[in-house]
């Protein structure tokens, strides 16, 4: 799973961060290192579409939390990416 | 490395810029950068813009594409050259009515044209020119002719002092063409006045002679690739203006008034209408006629619309009282004749010396229209060296011919909307209230 947009969702599923929070997570859990026009690209489209939510902040490094709309889309992907992953270690077994 | 990273991010859209660079100057600073992450902003970048569209960035990008379009469509239309020569014609005896004179100069020359200009003369000078070589392989020479008429000979009067003098004019597809049409048409010019002086088809003695021979032009006159450019931008203009707006409209509701555009509207809708109402009717009564003479139809029409006739034409039907008051009869008369009369020759007869001719009379009121026609269909009937027959007596106009109501009031609307938008587009934002 490379898709900017889950793996920022799934790093903010486990509670909010700011931008380079967010980098280090995935890099940890995920083995990508995000760069920050791809992270802030993510970040853009997933807040129009109301995933995510900015909190406020008295610096520039502002925090980010996921929103309820944005847990269910997440479950859905992982859903539909669990199917896959099922059906493709199945076929891959030796018969 | 920073400085790379800071006019990298300044690719992003100012909107943008202004809800997140901050956050992504603070990334950087704790992440650090380097020249991968220069080319993932770079990239980010170019990927907001593409998909941040705004009325800016439509108006702009219209305007380029007609540039474009009006520059590559220019590109393509090929050059024509125009050739030019200048003639003049006049009384071999200067003593004389010099009106008479003028009028037997215009007939004798409108005789000359007309045989210059036929399908036989300009077929030879097409054939022994060898002008559209291209044309020829595909189209009709009857459809050659015509172009040739309606585009590429023109024979226009510059000076008619001290005689006639009118320049020719040819236009080829380069210069050689251009130079060897013209010199063709004034010696068919040439000919046929020598014909016709012979043959004594018009009565009078005139000199024909060639003051400047034809031209070889030295750049194309047209297409004027700047004068397509510039419409193609103005085109694009408009379009953007438009589209622009209709797009902020539909995503940015907040930002545009609807109230105010639809109140410019409808303001330019009854300013359209009021000014329509204002304009006075007029009304044009037609009447065809027939001469069985065409070559005496000129001092026909300038007998009849001469100022006496059209003065006492005028004191007799009591026209443009207001005029005549504020500007003179001379003036009124002037008008008349220029705006208010027209009499256009509609074709020839089988028969080489038939006419038929309309003429035509406009004025506010609609029977007056018809009356004044009348009489003046009566003033051609009357003339004695020329005689007229009535094919079409004076029409009574039922409905005026101007203004047209819907089209002022529709550019009203037009132009109302297109202020509406502007000025919705450019308002003041409303101060928040406490």
């Amino acid at each position: 799973m490379s898709d900017p947009t889950l793996l920022v969702l799934a790093s903010l599923a486990e509670g909010e961060k700011h931008g380079y929070g967010m980098m280090e997570d995935i890099q940890r859990f995920a083995g990508i290192r995000l760069g920050p026009g791809t992270l802030y690209g993510a970040i853009t489209r997933l807040e129009e579409r109301g995933w995510i939510r900015p909190l406020e902040s008295d610096d520039r490094r502002r925090p980010y939390a996921i929103t309820g709309a944005g847990r269910q889309y997440l479950e859905e992907q992982l859903a539909t990416l669990d199917q896959v992953v099922k059906t493709a270690r199945q076929r891959l077994k030796p018969a | 490395m920073r400085a790379l990273v800071r006019y990298a991010v300044f690719l992003y859209p100012a909107v943008w810029r202004a809800r997140y660079a901050a956050e992504m100057e603070a990334l950087l600073e704790d992440a650090g950068s380097n020249a991968g992450d220069v080319w993932d902003i770079v990239r980010g970048a170019l990927s907001m813009q593409m998909t941040t569209v705004g009325f800016w960035k439509i108006l702009t990008g219209c305007a380029l594409a007609g540039v474009l379009a009006a520059g590559i469509w220019s590109a393509t239309m090929p050059d024509r050259y125009i050739s030019t020569a200048v003639m003049r014609i006049r009384p071999v005896s200067p003593a004389g009515d010099r009106i008479e004179q003028m009028l037997a100069v215009q007939h004798h020359m409108t005789k000359v044209q007309q045989n210059a200009l036929s399908r036989k003369s300009l077929t030879s000078i097409i054939v022994a020119q060898n002008l559209y070589a291209n044309e020829r392989k595909t189209q009709p020479l009857e459809d050659i002719i015509e172009t040739m008429r309606q585009h590429d000979i023109r024979l226009q009067v510059v000076d008619a002092k001290g005689g006639t003098t009118f320049v020719v004019n040819f236009r080829g597809d380069n210069p050689a063409a251009a130079q060897s049409g013209a010199r063709a048409l004034v010696s068919a010019l040439v000919e046929e006045h020598v014909m016709v002086q012979r043959d004594g088809q018009t009565g009078g003695a005139e000199n024909l002679e060639v003051l400047d021979p034809a031209s070889l032009p030295s750049e194309s006159s047209d297409p004027d690739r700047l004068r397509m450019v510039r419409n193609g931008l103005l085109a694009g203009l408009g379009l953007g203006l438009v589209c622009g707006a209709l797009w902020t409209i539909v995503r940015r509701r907040a930002q545009w008034s609807a109230v105010r555009i639809a109140g410019f509207a409808a303001a330019g809708m009854a300013i359209g209408v009021t000014i329509a109402i204002l304009i006075p009717n007029e009304f044009i009564s037609t009447a065809v006629l027939r001469t069985v003479d065409a070559g005496k139809l000129q001092p026909t029409i300038a007998q009849v619309l001469s100022d006496e006739s059209l003065a006492a034409i005028v004191r007799q039907h009591h026209l443009f009282r207001k005029e005549v008051a504020r500007s003179g009869m001379d003036a009124v008369v002037k008008k008349m004749r220029n705006q208010n009369i027209r009499v256009q020759t509609v074709g020839l007869g089988t028969a080489s010396n038939l006419s038929v001719f309309t003429v035509s009379f406009r004025y506010p009121d609609r029977f007056t229209a018809q009356r004044v026609n009348g009489e003046l269909v009566m003033r051609f009937l009357g003339q004695p060296q020329n005689a007229t027959e009535i094919v079409d007596p004076p029409s009574d106009p039922l409905r005026p011919s101007s203004p047209n109501r819907m089209q002022i009031a529709a550019l009203g609307t037009i132009l109302g909307t297109i202020l509406g938008l502007v000025a919705s587009r450019f308002r003041r934002p409303k101060l928040a209230t406490a």
